[in-house]
């Protein structure tokens, strides 16, 4: 402790000069030498701003002087805390969108640490990021936002990316296309009025999936949910409501949403949402009329093979039933049953698919379960009646003759019986 | 043997064979039935854990079906090709006096009545259980082999018929199952005659008790035709010689 103070003193007498210009750093480093200015960096070395200007030479930033990203620093003795490093005084625009953007989500003294230039790039070693070292290189971007959005966060996007198809395929090769956080999310996304126009939001995000996935997004764009969502209707699936966001599985994976045995529940938390489907016309019962079908109740106990929504309807492509292309337009669906009920015919469209019992919808369904059910309850009156009128004779008989009963029931009974 | 413990026989093997085979046929096929019928009942779910999915009980399900249809095929034949089917077939046909014999009962069981039906080979309560499993067997063989066969049925028959086929099925599976546990088995397992069990549909033979009790007019006809027979000239020979 006792260096330090001798260390200030010292540092303040150079300092009586004048102020520093140019490439000045000596004179900086005429205070930022002392040991005992040394700060202690995250790997717990002590380090001095000299050594640490020493790792700008030959990186993005050689040749700045030290005030021109410390503007503050001018005067001496500096202000305390000295304040931010000005990168906007260079890179306009991108600092104050990552914090207003920042700002606008959380409510204000929120204690959310809202990250500025130096966390993600770094501070006097800066890279460009098409430097594999940088830390916001392609490869290096998950354990880049990990960093914040960890497992013990309260953010914990990073730990479900790492599971995800995208995350996995990363892992594997880090220089590889797998898409990182800032591919779908940007680094410094533009914002209109009080809009952040990142990749995810909803209207954005099947062209941000579709800068790697192409073919996928022709064919969501001609489907009846893509055609929707340009028309601007804001309920309408979109990469993610089915896939999932961060965690992405590969759709052969036994924990995707998009598994066979997910995809009911999937699609049915819009097509059996009563309230959700009301309101754009459509009708619910889509999803439970499935669930109750041999198809649904097999599908419910793991059969993989057994059709669920997608082997008739589509993926990517579903269409509505009256669209000529469609799978589910009547000329289509002997094609599409028949993928697993070979010989099926246009007589599949003699009837109600989606089944629901009713008068007018379904009549032969309905009187036969109409016929059935008063069938079954007349019947059954009829023959419990029977029982209870053995059981309440035979009560009263035993009463009647309590003797006979328990002494010689054989010739009671033959006397009944006669 | 004393004349009380005298036992006569009900019921031949090849009637016996046949109900054994029906009875397994028809648990078979409630047991594996009912879960896709209440696929969210603790039942169901414990069932289509033992099997892993609804795969493997439905091919146990077609096997009872191979079997009620095996012993449906194989009544109708012995009906038509043997004495004593076509003879049972006699006596289980509904006859006027049936429907006499329930007004005669239910006038006795409410007090209305001191006289009780006098039944023959078959009371009205084992020719509804038998006329039932006609009904039932025909409903169930004709809409399961429509969903067996499925693929074929969805080229040759209309979507809204393999839709009434897998509703009657349904339906009819729950009378028969409850007509089956409920009333076929209160007659022979649960009421005060014959709890636990009547042995009759093992053994085949029924006591005289029961015989005089459950089927008096029956026991008479046998009588009758001992009567008859040792008064036959037959008879009067070998006693002679």
């Amino acid at each position: 402790m006792a260096r330090l103070p001798l260390a200030m003193l010292s540092a303040f007498v150079a300092f009586l000069g004048p102020a520093p210009r140019g490439h000045a750093a000596e004179r900086c480093f005429a205070c930022h030498a002392a040991p005992g200015l040394a700060k202690r960096i995250e790997s717990g070395q002590r380090i001095t701003p000299e050594a640490e200007a020493t790792t700008i030479k030959g990186k993005a930033h050689a040749g700045l002087t030290c005030l021109q990203c410390h503007p503050r620093a001018a005067r001496a003795p500096h202000p305390s805390p000295p304040g931010a490093v000005a990168c906007d005084s260079c890179h306009k625009g991108y600092h104050g969108h990552v914090i207003s953007a920042a700002q606008q989500r959380e409510p204000a003294g929120s204690s959310i640490h809202i990250p500025v230039c130096t966390d993600c790039h770094g501070h006097h070693g800066i890279l460009p990021p098409s430097d594999p070292a940088s830390p916001v290189s392609h490869a290096r971007v998950p354990d880049l936002c990990g960093k914040c959005h960890g497992p013990n966060s309260a953010r914990p996007f990073a730990p479900s990316y790492r599971q995800s198809v995208h995350g996995l395929a990363h892992a594997r090769t880090p220089g590889g296309p797998a898409a990182v956080c800032t591919d779908c999310h940007g680094a410094h996304p533009r914002q209109e009025g009080d809009t952040l126009l990142t990749g995810v939001m909803r209207s954005r995000l099947p062209a941000t999936c579709g800068k790697c996935h192409p073919e996928v997004l022709k064919q969501y764009r001609a489907s009846v949910h893509g055609v929707a969502l340009t028309q601007g209707v804001a309920d309408v699936p979109v990469c993610t409501t089915c896939h999932g966001e961060h965690d992405i599985r590969r759709a052969s994976d036994p924990q995707s949403r998009v598994y066979p045995s997910h995809i009911p529940e999937t699609c049915g938390q819009c097509h059996g949402a009563v309230a959700l489907m009301a309101k754009h016309g459509m009708n619910a019962y889509s999803y439970p009329t499935y669930r109750e079908t041999y198809h649904g109740i097999a599908n419910e106990y793991g059969s993989e093979v057994v059709a669920n929504c997608a082997s008739c309807h589509g993926v990517h492509d579903i269409r509505p039933s009256s669209d000529p292309r469609s799978s589910i337009h009547p000329a289509n669906l002997p094609r599409t049953c028949g993928k697993c009920h070979q010989g099926a015919s246009a007589k599949v469209t003699q009837g109600r698919i989606h089944l629901r019992i009713s008068r007018s919808g379904s009549p032969a369904v309905y009187w036969v379960s109409t016929g059935f059910k008063w069938l079954t309850i007349l019947t059954m009156v009829a023959l419990v009646g029977h029982i209870l009128l053995d059981l309440a004779k035979r009560l009263i008989e035993r009463r009647r003759s309590p003797h006979r009963a328990r002494a010689g029931e054989g010739s009671a009974r033959e006397g009944q019986g006669q | 043997m004393t004349r009380e413990q005298q036992e006569f026989e009900r019921f031949s093997w090849v009637i016996r064979a046949q109900h054994i085979v029906l009875a397994a046929s028809v648990l078979i096929l409630i047991a594996t039935g009912l879960p896709l019928k209440y696929p969210h009942s603790s039942y169901a779910r414990f069932v289509f854990s033992l099997t892993h999915g609804v795969h493997v009980s439905g091919v146990i399900h077609r096997i009872g079906a191979i079997g009620l249809i095996a012993v449906g095929v194989f009544h109708m034949l012995w009906l038509v090709l043997t004495r004593q089917g076509r003879a049972n077939f006699r006596a289980l046909l509904p006859r006027f006096q049936d429907l006499k014999d329930v007004l005669t009962n239910v006038l006795w069981y409410v007090g209305l009545s001191d006289k009780r039906a006098r039944f023959g080979r078959f009371s009205y309560i084992e020719k509804f259980d038998y006329w039932a499993v006609y009904w039932g067997s025909v409903i169930m063989i004709g809409s399961g082999l429509v969903l067996w066969l499925v693929d074929r049925a969805m080229h040759f028959l209309p979507k809204a018929v393999v839709d009434v086929a897998l509703e009657a099925h349904s339906d009819e599976a729950l009378l028969a199952t409850l007509a089956i546990f409920v009333w076929h088995f209160y007659n022979v397992h649960l009421n005060p005659d014959h709890f636990p069990m009547s042995t009759t549909w093992l053994t085949g033979t029924i006591s005289k008790e029961d015989m005089l009790k459950h089927h008096p007019l029956d026991y008479e006809e046998l009588q009758e035709k001992e009567r008859e027979a040792q008064a036959s000239p037959l008879s009067e020979k070998a006693n002679g010689g």
